[in-house]
């Protein structure tokens, strides 16, 4: 009687760790799998750009068209020469270390007290199961330290994270999908890129893959690869510093799509799929565009 | 001399004739186009039996265009609710539901015959895309 319990007790442990090595190995073979797609995705997008436009070296993707258009980069090297987000910047720095009226400051919520981390995001969150983005980051950081979120779109978040991109400057994006549940929102901000929208029936890739460096009226349409890096963005149209977010809805109007809001799941994601996108570009925000 | 007496009566008779055919034909037109119109408006004597055409009228006009809008209006929750909403979308209701609360029934069907069209067009696109986005990345 003892002698069968017992090799009851030794079977059933069998089976239990070959259930376990079982299930590691499937967990294993999926992240391959995970990591095997998300880095065909890049090199295809990647290489798009590469056939595209076979003189403009990888590197200079990170200044978006003007990359591609000669005779706006003149203008713009000169704009550059005097930026105009340099006062913003200032203004992001002061903002950035003035204290909340807990005592506590932004260096206390973020790794490496905020300075030189702008490549890490955004990331895929695994607890919170939800992307995170810089400017998300820092209205977390507000309320939780009771402070009120500020505007997504322009003003002094677009500031303070122009300031924290600017310690950030030359740190290369490498942005991991390293989960299922990573992979879900890399899925649906690639779905949100590649499909059309609003009633002009056009979808992101549709002006900056399939058309970029072609004229849309007076203008050459910018490259996908890249447009993540130099955010948040000087836009001589808007005469002041704007997030990603704020281009984004600006690109479904042009299209007359109604725009997500900031900072929405949508917008995030398709952020996240952007920033994977463009793998090995360095951080050059903020910058001065049209 | 009788002949010709003959002849110019035959082709007075032939005139009236004519006439009378022409009145006919006018009566007949007239009473079809008021009983298209929904009853005689012209009545002097506003009884309720001739005011019930006309209000009937209108009620019929609002109903069908309240019944087109809340129509766009389910459409239209549906693309928002897909992230395929357009931009013209809710100023277009809303006028519309102006107009129809103004009584401006003709441009009130326009505004929600046009805003039916474009939320079914959006409702189409989502579907659409959720079947063939896949076909829009480079090989």
């Amino acid at each position: 009687m003892k002698r069968k319990s017992w090799m009851l007790s030794v079977g059933s442990i069998i089976v239990m760790q070959c259930g376990l090595v079982y299930a590691e190995s499937q967990l294993a073979s999926k992240s391959n799998d995970i990591a095997g797609q998300v880095k065909h995705d890049v090199e295809v997008f990647q290489g798009f750009f590469a056939d595209r436009f076979s003189k403009v070296e990888f590197a200079d993707y990170r200044n978006g068209v003007y990359a591609l258009d000669a005779a706006a980069r003149e203008q713009w090297l000169e704009i550059e020469e005097f930026p105009p987000y340099e006062f913003s910047v200032d203004e992001g720095e002061a903002l950035f270390e003035t204290p909340f009226a807990n005592g506590k400051s932004y260096a206390d919520c973020f790794e490496n007290g905020g300075i030189n981390i702008r490549q890490n995001y955004p990331f895929f969150d695994e607890a919170l199961g939800e992307v995170i983005t810089l400017e998300l980051a820092i209205n977390r950081c507000r309320e939780s330290n009771d402070e009120a979120p500020l505007p997504y779109k322009k003003g002094a978040i677009a500031s303070i994270s122009a300031y924290m991109a600017s310690t950030s400057a030359g740190e290369v994006l490498e942005t991991e999908v390293a989960s299922e549940a990573a992979y879900q929102a890399y899925s649906e901000g690639k779905k949100f890129f590649y499909t059309k929208r609003g009633q002009l029936n056009f979808s992101c890739a549709d002006c900056h893959m399939e058309v970029s460096g072609l004229r849309l009226r007076a203008d050459v349409l910018g490259p996908a690869l890249g447009q993540v890096t130099g955010f948040p963005v000087y836009r001589s149209m808007w005469t002041e510093l704007g997030t990603l977010h704020r281009r984004y809805a600006g690109c479904n109007k042009n299209v007359r799509a109604l725009p997500f809001a900031a900072q929405s799941i949508e917008y995030r994601n398709l952020e996240y799929f952007q920033s994977v996108m463009s793998r090995g570009l360095s951080v050059n925000g903020p910058s001065a565009r049209k | 001399m009788v002949e010709a007496q003959y002849k110019k009566v035959q082709v007075q008779g032939e005139s009236k004739m004519r006439n009378i055919k022409i009145y006919l034909l006018v009566a007949i037109a007239t009473t079809l186009l008021t009983a298209c119109d929904g009853g005689a408006k012209t009545s002097e004597t506003v009884t309720p039996d001739t005011a019930l055409p006309v209000a009937s009228s209108s009620n019929f006009k609002a109903k069908a265009i309240e019944a087109m809008l809340q129509d766009t209006r389910e459409k239209l929750n549906i693309s928002r609710e897909r992230g395929f909403a357009w931009t013209g979308f809710t100023d277009l209701l809303t006028q519309a539901e102006q107009a129809l609360a103004q009584g401006e029934f003709e441009r009130a069907n326009d505004l929600a015959t046009l805003l039916l069209k474009q939320t079914s067009a959006a409702v189409q696109q989502a579907d659409y895309s959720d079947a063939h986005w896949l076909e829009s990345i480079p090989d």
